[in-house]
């Protein structure tokens, strides 16, 4: 019995009589379906119809009672005069229940007739008076239908009282319109309570006035619906049976014929899938039977899978196939781990639980070859451990399992030492315990050799840097001592009676060390940058007067050259900021330097610009432009690299280390900037710059901004450079300008005024030194010119220059400065403008020397252990006037002149060296604060004179006690101001 | 002591003789009174004018009985309620003219049910007093003898002084609403007549029914047609209506809105809403305010006390709702008394005549010199005329107070 033959005899019958009674049961639940399905179908048409004749028997009446609320109705009650015009009018055009054919009146509140769209004739039913008393007394809209039709009265009401009533009866035929139920095969019917029909939708079967008696008949379903009691109704719906038997006997064949069909269709199924089955069963036992009989284990043979036969038997012959290909890839993975373990650059050794070798590769059987003793024989882990107890392999579990051995191999019949690091790791079995151990090792010997080495080298190079640093240290101090005694010494020599030879070589061996302290200043600067020893500070300072005095400073050299040096600050709009002051000057200093120093002719100019940057900084916009020589394009790009100046040979000509662009460069950087330089070689250069400053909280607002809003201004001045400055100083003050590029234009341009009769300017700004006519000349054109002579006039003059009282009278000025012009200067200026009184006043702020006055003596203690300093300091102070001066050698000693100072004349004033014998000038200061020199002297001011110049320093003498410090060598200028400042 | 003894005497007598009047007066009253009849509205939505013109007639007929009656007889009032309804109205008539002891009829606040009573007034022949309905027709009949007195205004110079206010305030284009009746046809012609004569412009006439619930359109109408102020002829409920939607026009609101009288009730406050009161320019015609100086002090002063005494205490001049009622009835119940005194009987037919012919009588209103004769039987002036408005808390008040 085959697979076929099989199914077809177990399966077939059994399908067969399930189908067969299947098509029965169907046959039995149509036949029952089909009587609930009529209920149910009566009950929708029921509820349906229920609804429909409920919602317009309703709609009926609120038409109804519409009427009687509109207010035409309701006005007609009153407009007893009129309303017979419109009343009757109004009724003809009500259409209830869409037709105008049905009577409709008004009557009053007793319910006697008040208009009628139909004569009284032509209402029968007007002696119905029913609806009276519902209506009329207690305001109720009354309603009762019969075969004829429905009768609808609804009040008409004033306020809640009914004072008349709107009463119509309509018709059934055209209140059968309202109640239209859409059904080909139902019918409706509504009856009254007692069985009476009024309506039907079938008058053939049911005419109106009939009473209904359909128990007898079995052609019809009758279905009796809902009652709607309000208007004392019935409905039923009603249909002809003989329809849906039809229907049923037609469904019958439908079922036997498909129980046939299915019978059929599983006979032929159960017939191909047999086959199908079969023949995939027969190909595996074949594929089995194959490999059983191969000798070798090459499982090479697969069974093939028919897809379209079922899942489970295609999931048995391809889980078949997946056992044979793991069977064929273990065989290859074997092999390919030996080849692994034998390519391992390490040496590899397994082993049991107990240490005998299990394992090895190839790497490890050399070196067992190559090991000197006995052991070579021997196949446990005592060759690795070197014989040692063996208790270590057990030992070693839970500590660091990496461990260095030295071994003793014989190699081309020399010996030499390795080392060996090795590594054990736990061989585990599948339930995590240990078995064996893995131990794989490396030739380390090399590299340990050279990690030494490395060492050695490291601590070398610390050491040198440390050495690098002390020596810097050291060269900032060595140097700079002996080049104070140069320096102060030649300055003290040149005020000796000299020769003007002797003046000329002295002047010349100034320079000479000046160049020399610059040089010096620049390289140690340089290292400090390199060796990041220079560190920032930031204090509070006075931007304004950083221009100014970088201005002054300059002025005067650029005045020597023939070269206009201008300011323009009229963007720096705050003054107090946050920044090292020091390396700010620096930097500028160095451009305006090198500005000055390569130009001849024209003018340098210094502009400066704040730009808000965060909340924290301003951007201190800044640029040296010069009218020099120019920088070539190609010099343009490593200018600002170390030792590089434009050409080998300005080095020869202008002198210069040229470090300064390179440590201006760092500094910006280090300040948060940038610097940069356009140039053209010929027309000039511009170096433009920025660095971040802080903001100054506490003056933040900057100085109350002056204004003279009603001032008018011209500026008479060759060199456009200046009078642009000039200008846009001006105007940021709100002061009218209008520049001149010489004295006979401003004349031209003042007669065109004067014949105007419009004299604008409140004064005039003149440059002194002009071409064609200079400055004074136009003063004195002016002057004498009547129609002139009431201009106001300031002069400015070259810096160096001063003018007597005479010459200010005779030119008829206002007043005048010296160029450059810083804002005060030019502040002061229109001051003078604005008081309209002849000044002789000028502009320059007294610098430099002044004297203390004769008839004061300063009592002061130096303290220095060098000779040659205590000799220029001594200069210097004599200079100033100062001449009542002690000096001591070193701490102890000053300490011992402020006890034995007399009591009548103490020490007003030490100037202190940091660096001296037995006691430094820290220490003297630290004991003189605590009362070490006298009570009297506890609060003395002192000024370090230190040569140490290194960053931190000054932060030393601070810790110390000292009041400040001026660095040497000594400048004059500078401890002129300390001194001023202390006293 | 004698004269004291008899003074003291005198006093008792006088005090027993009170009590003896109350005690014995009332089964003479019983037995036979004078009765009129009162048909106005009473319950619906203008009680307050028919309860006004009630309480008006009952402290005159207090008034009298107090001093004996008329004829000797004490008078009574006998209320019928027509509910605003003309139908209601002439079957009060009919029933009030059925019993032989009512000698006249006081008429309520609604002009159409007058008027649709006229023809069965003038065929049962009974005198019909009207205090408050101001149409013309009501009065200008045709029909000779004519039944109807009025003291109130009339219609034909309602608009006249309506007009002639607007004017004052520099108006000239008018915008109509009235209410679609007897009363707002017969005020239309006089509104027509007045503005003809002053050279007024009507822009337009909006009519609304009774029971009206939206008016807007017609509010826009006189707007779009360029209205600088609504003359308004309605009763409350659609007054009510009417102003709400003026209120609540962008443009109207801020118009002037002079209406006629058929407003002048608490129904209408209540409807409206005193919020939007404040914010309507809104005044209305009045004949008499208890708020102005006295025509006649004591009257008035007797009117207040005895308001107070039967109705209600808390009413005072500045609160009494709907004053021109009490006043007008007050004034006709007395002329009434008047001239049945005249009359000497209680003969509809005489009394009708002896009103004619009645001479200076002293009232609250005004002082009479002959309220009524053959020919006119109105009792007011156009000179009587005044403008009224609800103050904050929705009483009348003058718009001007004449002091």
């Amino acid at each position: 019995m085959n697979l076929n033959h099989y199914l077809a005899v177990r399966v077939l019958p059994v399908g067969a009589i399930m189908v067969l009674l299947l098509g029965i049961g169907l046959m039995g639940y149509s036949k029952y379906i089909n009587e609930f399905e009529i209920e149910r179908a009566h009950q929708v048409a029921g509820d349906q119809f229920h609804g429909t004749v409920l919602s317009g028997l309703q709609g009926l009446v609120s038409d109804v009672e519409a009427v009687a609320n509109s207010d035409l109705v309701i006005n007609a009650l009153v407009d007893t005069q009129r309303r017979e015009s419109y009343l009757p009018l109004y009724l003809r055009s009500i259409a209830i229940a869409g037709n105008r054919d049905d009577a409709i009146l008004i009557t009053d509140y007793k319910g006697r007739l008040l208009v009628a769209n139909k004569s009284e004739s032509a209402i029968p039913w007007l002696v119905q008076t029913d609806w009276q008393h519902p209506v009329l007394r207690e305001s109720q809209t009354y309603y009762a239908i019969d075969e004829d039709g429905i009768l609808i009265a609804a009040p008409i009401m004033f306020s809640d009282s009914a004072e008349g009533a709107v009463v119509t009866k309509l018709s059934m035929a055209n209140v059968a319109k309202r109640l239209y139920v859409r059904s080909d095969s139902m019918g409706f019917m509504i009856t009254t309570a007692n069985g009476k029909v009024i309506y039907s939708n079938n008058q053939d079967l049911l005419r109106s006035g009939s009473v209904v008696d359909f128990s007898q008949d079995p052609d019809w379903y009758f279905r009796e619906g809902a009652e709607i009691p309000q208007f004392g109704i019935k409905l039923m719906t009603f249909q002809r049976m003989t329809d849906t038997e039809l229907l049923l006997t037609r469904l019958y064949y439908v079922i036997i014929g498909s129980v046939f069909a299915i019978i059929l269709m599983g006979f032929l199924i159960i017939t191909i899938t047999s086959r199908a089955l079969g023949k995939t069963m027969l190909g595996l036992g074949n594929t089995i039977s194959f490999l059983m009989n191969e000798e070798q284990n090459r499982f090479e043979k697969r069974a093939e899978i028919d897809p379209t036969i079922p899942m489970e038997i295609t999931d048995l012959a391809s889980k078949f196939n997946q056992l044979l290909d793991k069977l064929s890839s273990s065989t290859t993975s074997k092999q390919a781990f030996r080849c692994i373990i034998d390519s391992l650059d390490e040496m590899l050794v397994v082993t049991d639980f107990d240490g005998q070798f299990v394992n090895t590769n190839p790497l490890f059987e050399r070196f067992k070859g190559q090991l000197i003793g006995e052991c070579t024989t021997q196949s446990d882990v005592r060759i690795i451990f070197q014989f040692g107890d063996i208790a270590r392999l057990k030992g070693m579990d839970h500590v660091d399992n990496r461990f260095d051995m030295e071994y003793e191999l014989k190699q081309d019949d020399d010996v030499i030492d390795v080392t060996i690091e090795w590594r054990k790791s736990p061989l585990l079995s599948e339930t995590e315990q240990v078995i064996g151990y893995i131990f794989t090792g490396q030739d380390v010997t090399e590299r340990l050799r050279n990690e030494r080495a490395l060492m050695n080298a490291r601590r070398e190079a610390e050491a040198a840097s440390v050495a690098k640093g002390e020596f810097l240290a050291s060269m900032s101090h060595e140097i700079r001592t002996p080049m104070n005694g140069v320096l102060g010494v030649l300055e003290l020599l040149m005020k000796t009676d000299l020769t003007e030879k002797q003046i000329y070589f002295g002047k010349l061996a100034q320079n000479s060390a000046k160049s020399l302290l610059t040089l010096i200043n620049d390289i140690l600067d340089f290292s400090k940058i390199e060796a990041n020893k220079l560190d920032l500070e930031s204090y509070q300072v006075n931007l304004l007067d950083i221009f100014c005095e970088l201005m002054e400073a300059f002025s005067l050299s650029a005045q020597d050259k023939g070269v206009e040096f201008v300011l323009d600050v009229a963007n720096i709009h705050v003054n107090e900021v946050f920044v090292d002051g020091g390396r700010l000057r620096q930097i500028l200093t160095n451009l305006i330097s090198n500005a000055i120093k390569f130009t001849s002719d024209g003018a340098v100019k210094l502009q400066g610009a704040l730009v808000e940057h965060d909340a924290q900084h301003w951007q201190l916009n800044f640029s040296v432009t010069d009218s020099g020589i120019g920088i070539p394009e190609e010099v343009q790009a490593n200018l600002f690299t170390a030792f590089t100046q434009a050409d080998s040979s300005t080095t020869r000509k202008y002198g210069g280390t040229g470090l300064g662009l390179t440590i201006v460069r760092r500094l910006c950087h280090m300040m948060q900037g940038e610097i940069g330089v356009r140039s053209e070689t010929g027309k000039g250069s511009c170096f433009y710059g920025s660095i971040l400053v802080e903001k100054c909280d506490a003056s933040d607002s900057g100085e109350v901004l002056t204004t003279f809003p009603d001032l008018s201004v011209a500026i008479v001045e060759d060199n456009a450079v200046v009078s642009e400055a000039l200008a846009a100083q001006l105007r940021v003050w709100g002061v009218h300008v209008h520049c001149f590029s010489g004295a006979t234009e401003f004349i031209a341009h003042e007669r065109d005024e004067i014949k105007s009769d419009l004299n604008q300017f409140d004064g005039v700004l003149i440059d002194r030194d002009m071409p064609s006519m200079s400055g004074t000349d136009l003063c004195r054109n002016l002057m004498h010119d009547a129609r002139w002579a009431t201009i106001r006039k300031i002069l400015m003059v070259p810096m160096a220059d001063q003018l007597n009282v005479d010459q200010v009278n005779e030119l008829g000025l206002a007043g005048y400065f010296g160029k450059p012009a810083t804002p005060e200067k030019l502040k002061n200026a229109l001051g003078w403008l604005l008081v309209k009184e002849a000044r002789d006043t000028q502009g320059n702020t007294a610098s430099g020397e002044g004297g203390f006055g004769e008839e004061y003596q300063l009592r002061a203690l130096l303290v220095d252990d060098n000779e040659i300093n205590q000799l220029v300091a001594l200069g210097i102070l004599e200079d100033f006037g100062l001449t009542n001066i002690a000096v001591a050698d070193n701490g102890k000693h000053a300490l011992e002149a402020l006890e034995q100072a007399p009591s009548d004349s103490p020490f007003e004033l030490i100037l202190m060296d940091c660096q001296m014998p037995q006691m430094d000038g820290y220490e003297a200061t630290r004991l003189i604060r605590q009362g070490a020199g006298g009570e009297r002297h506890q609060n003395i001011p002192i000024i370090a004179l230190t040569a140490n110049a290194m960053q931190g320093d000054a932060q030393k003498c601070y810790d110390a006690g000292m009041n400040d410090y001026t660095s040497k060598p000594i400048d004059s200028e500078i401890l002129y101001k300390k001194i001023k400042k202390w006293l | 002591m004698l004269a004291l003894r008899a003074l003291l005497v005198f006093c008792l007598y006088i005090i027993l003789s009170l009590f003896s009047w109350h005690a014995f007066a009332q089964p003479n009253h019983a037995i036979e009174s004078i009765c009129v009849g009162l048909d106005a509205d009473i319950s619906l939505t203008a009680a307050e004018s028919g309860e006004a013109i009630r309480r008006g007639a009952l402290i005159a007929m207090h008034e009298i009985n107090q001093r004996g009656g008329v004829l000797g007889k004490p008078m009574e009032l006998l209320v019928r309620d027509h509910r605003s309804n003309p139908a209601r109205g002439v079957d009060n008539i009919v029933e009030l003219s059925e019993l032989p002891h009512c000698v006249a009829v006081l008429g309520g606040k609604h002009t159409p049910v007058i008027l649709n009573e006229l023809e069965t007034i003038q065929s049962v022949k009974i005198p019909v007093l009207v205090p408050w309905a101001a149409g013309t027709p009501i009065i200008s009949n045709g029909s000779n003898p004519n039944y109807l007195f009025r003291l109130s205004l009339r219609d034909e110079y309602a608009g006249q002084f309506l007009l002639s206010n607007i004017s004052k305030n520099g108006l000239t284009k008018i915008g109509v609403l009235l209410e679609r009746t007897g009363w707002g046809r017969s005020s239309e012609k006089s509104i027509r007549a007045a503005s003809n004569k002053m050279d007024m412009n009507i822009v337009g006439i909006e009519w609304f029914h009774w029971g009206v619930q939206d008016a807007s359109e017609s509010i826009q109408q006189l707007v779009d047609a360029g209205a600088q102020a609504f003359v308004m002829v309605s009763n409350s409920p659609e007054g009510a209506v009417v102003v709400n939607d003026i209120a609540t026009h962008p443009v109207a609101r801020s118009l002037p809105i002079y209406s006629h009288w058929g407003i002048a009730d608490g129904g209408f406050v209540k409807k409206v809403g005193l919020e939007t009161l404040q914010k309507v320019d809104l005044e209305f015609l009045q004949t008499f305010s208890f708020m102005n100086e006295p025509i006649n002090p004591e009257v008035q002063r007797n009117v207040i006390a005895l308001y107070q005494q039967l109705f209600d205490s808390a009413v005072n001049e500045n609160n009494m709702p709907s004053p021109v009622g009490v006043a007008h009835a007050y004034d006709l119940t007395h002329l009434l008394g008047m001239a049945i005194e005249k009359a000497g009987a209680l003969d509809r037919e005489k009394i009708r005549a002896s009103l004619e012919q009645l001479g200076r009588y002293e009232g609250l209103v005004r002082t009479y010199e002959r309220p009524f004769t053959q020919d006119w039987h109105e009792a007011l002036e156009q000179k009587d005329y005044i403008m009224g408005k609800f103050d904050e808390q929705g009483y009348i008040v003058p718009v001007k107070r004449i002091k």
